[in-house]
């Protein structure tokens, strides 16, 4: 009985490493701050270019808006390695929300790391006043994140430990009083007659 | 399967509890959190009637139009997030009214999820010792205090889920201390106010009033209890908001939703079920604890409805008692605790299995549902499995309590 509480803790402590066993994507580039919308229609494309910072890239995930989901025409999405098209996808404009997370998936890319991409929004049948947007940082930078098939599962497993235990630290108010508080419960505990 | 207990001393015990739930509380989420606490947010701009509220306001209209709970849970919640909020940063309000995905990249999301949920440990904490002080004359005085801070559903339910259900559960579980007690008036009160927070231990005053207590301690607690439930509700009682999103909802109906036809009417299972059940205490009040009945009830509402996973918190304070006082043993509860995770396993709600481990990381969320094992024509096949495995053990362990007759001072 008295190894129940130790048995549950080592659970805990490796469920997030076992549970990433069922992973089948990660992460590569998460920009995520966003300040800007800005607009595609007609001959007005939007394109940008980024870096894959991982190998086998296989989907991609901007956040589009579709004001008052006006838009039903249809969106194109290229994908071009060397002003080449790649990879490239078609989707309704009514399938975009106002704003939604749209994710862009296709066949991997083996050698994709280090590879710079250039990426095509774009929907000529669409008019001005239903335009779509994309929403991006203050230096127009799409929120964007990639997703790639992971190559090694042991690293992927000690990257998410590396990263949750940065951010653990980098709360250091969170870290300070989680801390305190258990320890002074755990004094008080211990110094009153039960 | 009995364990013996070595060298488990109380302090050992609660050391090792807090440390679990420090370690579980700060770093899973459901969005059930998040999503009542945006609602008992606007108590700190002083919005009184948030059911009429979240209705009008252009924001909550479309994303939070209403608030299923007793206006008690809007204020206590309302207030202690009102006390932890100042602490919390200027983005703690931000976050909860972010409903996009950046809601789990928030630098500070451990420290919210940390101090939403310490109120619900504190509860916790205090129900332990509440079954403690209600063994006290129990050899397994301690095992059943370690079954209450180690088994994984409280875990899961309480401090990885992080629902309110742990206050009107502890609210019950003293209600029925100070009924051991002869206090009848306190134990009014606490049902009362449990009442008051869900309305499911409504379901335990037929019990209360059926014991061999006297008929003016029986009145005082049917006062006390129906009243304090009655105050609460009384300002909201016409709005036709408050109606609608609690005393007809859909969490307050749901219980009855499953019919049996009899003589050509349709009447719901767990009510004859029920019925059935408050017959028989009359019969066996002497030979079995009232809180048995408690259990029963519980199980039946688990067996006939689709429930939450939370709303087994309401039971495993009694099931911890039941253990303690030797009416089931660890067999019984191990094979209910694996049905109950069976059952959630398939749920179809990533955020009850590895979407909790969002704010650790969001590839949590990539991970396909365990669902998924199972092809998608059986999907419905499997969920009715489960549940239906689920309440064949229910019945099981109602059987067993209802063996397992003692005599009752």
């Amino acid at each position: 009985m008295k190894y129940i509480p130790v048995i549950f803790l080592i659970i805990i402590l490796i469920l997030p490493a076992i549970t990433l066993l069922g992973l089948r994507k990660e992460i590569g580039l998460n920009q995520t701050t966003e300040g800007e919308i800005l607009f595609f229609y007609g001959v007005n494309d939007y394109r940008f270019t980024f870096l894959s910072p991982k190998e086998n890239l296989s989907s991609i995930v901007l956040k589009l808006k579709n004001i008052s989901i006006r838009n039903s025409k249809p969106v194109s999405f290229s994908l071009l390695e060397n002003q080449e098209v790649i990879r490239q996808l078609h989707i309704n404009g009514s399938n975009i929300g106002d704003p939604d997370v749209v994710r862009f998936a296709f066949a991997e890319i083996k050698n994709s790391k280090n590879v710079k991409y250039s990426v095509i929004l774009s929907s000529p049948e669409t008019e001005k006043n239903e335009a779509l947007g994309i929403h991006t940082n203050t230096l127009n930078n799409p929120v964007i994140i990639t997703y790639h098939i992971p190559t090694s599962r042991l690293q992927l497993i000690s990257g998410v430990y590396k990263n949750f235990v940065d951010k653990i630290l980098a709360d250091k108010i969170f870290f300070i009083t989680w801390i305190i508080l258990f320890d002074s419960i755990v004094f008080i505990i211990k110094s009153i007659d039960i | 399967m009995e364990i013996k207990n070595h060298l488990m001393s109380i302090k050992y015990i609660l050391i090792w509890a807090i440390l679990l739930r420090f370690l579980i509380m700060p770093f899973f989420f459901h969005p059930d959190l998040k999503d009542i606490n945006l609602r008992v947010s606007f108590l700190h701009i002083g919005i009184f009637n948030i059911y009429e509220y979240l209705k009008q306001n252009e924001f909550t209209k479309v994303n939070a139009p209403d608030f299923a709970y007793p206006p008690l849970a809007y204020f206590i919640l309302g207030g202690y997030q009102s006390i932890v909020s100042p602490i919390l940063g200027n983005d703690f309000k931000k976050w909860l009214f972010d409903f996009s995905d950046n809601k789990y990249g928030y630098q500070n999301i451990f420290f919210y999820l940390f101090s939403l949920k310490f109120i619900y440990f504190i509860f916790d904490l205090f129900t332990g010792l509440l079954i403690y002080k209600l063994l006290s004359n129990s050899n397994k005085q301690k095992l059943a205090l370690s079954l209450w801070f180690f088994n994984p559903i409280n875990l899961y339910a309480i401090s990885a889920i992080g629902q309110f259900d742990i206050i009107p559960t502890f609210l019950s579980v003293l209600s029925y201390f100070f009924w051991n007690k002869k206090k009848t008036f306190l134990a009014g009160l606490s049902l009362g106010t449990a009442i008051a927070f869900k309305t499911y231990p409504l379901l335990f005053l037929p019990f209360y009033l059926l014991t061999k207590e006297s008929l003016k301690n029986k009145i005082v607690f049917l006062i006390t209890s129906l009243g304090i439930y009655g105050i609460t509700i009384l300002p909201f009682i016409n709005s036709r908001e408050f109606q609608n999103d609690v005393l007809f909802s859909g969490l307050s109906t749901r219980i009855f939703q499953l019919k049996v036809t009899l003589l050509d009417h349709q009447l719901s299972t767990f009510a004859i079920l029920y019925l059935l059940l408050v017959i028989g205490y009359i019969f066996l009040r002497s030979k079995i604890p009232l809180y048995i009945f408690f259990i029963i009830s519980l199980l039946l509402v688990f067996s006939t409805a689709r429930f939450h996973p939370q709303w087994i918190i309401w039971l495993m304070p009694f099931l911890a008692l039941a253990y303690g006082e030797g009416k089931i043993n660890l067999k019984y509860i191990s094979l209910f605790t694996f049905f109950y995770f069976i059952y959630f396993i398939f749920f179809g709600d990533s955020f009850l299995t590895t979407g909790l481990l969002s704010p650790i990381s969001t590839l949590y969320l990539e991970i396909p549902s365990l669902t998924k094992i199972v092809p998608d024509n059986y999907q419905n096949l499997m969920g009715m499995f489960t549940q239906s495995s689920f309440a064949i053990v229910s019945l099981i362990i109602i059987i067993k309590l209802l063996r397992s007759k003692t005599l009752i001072k």
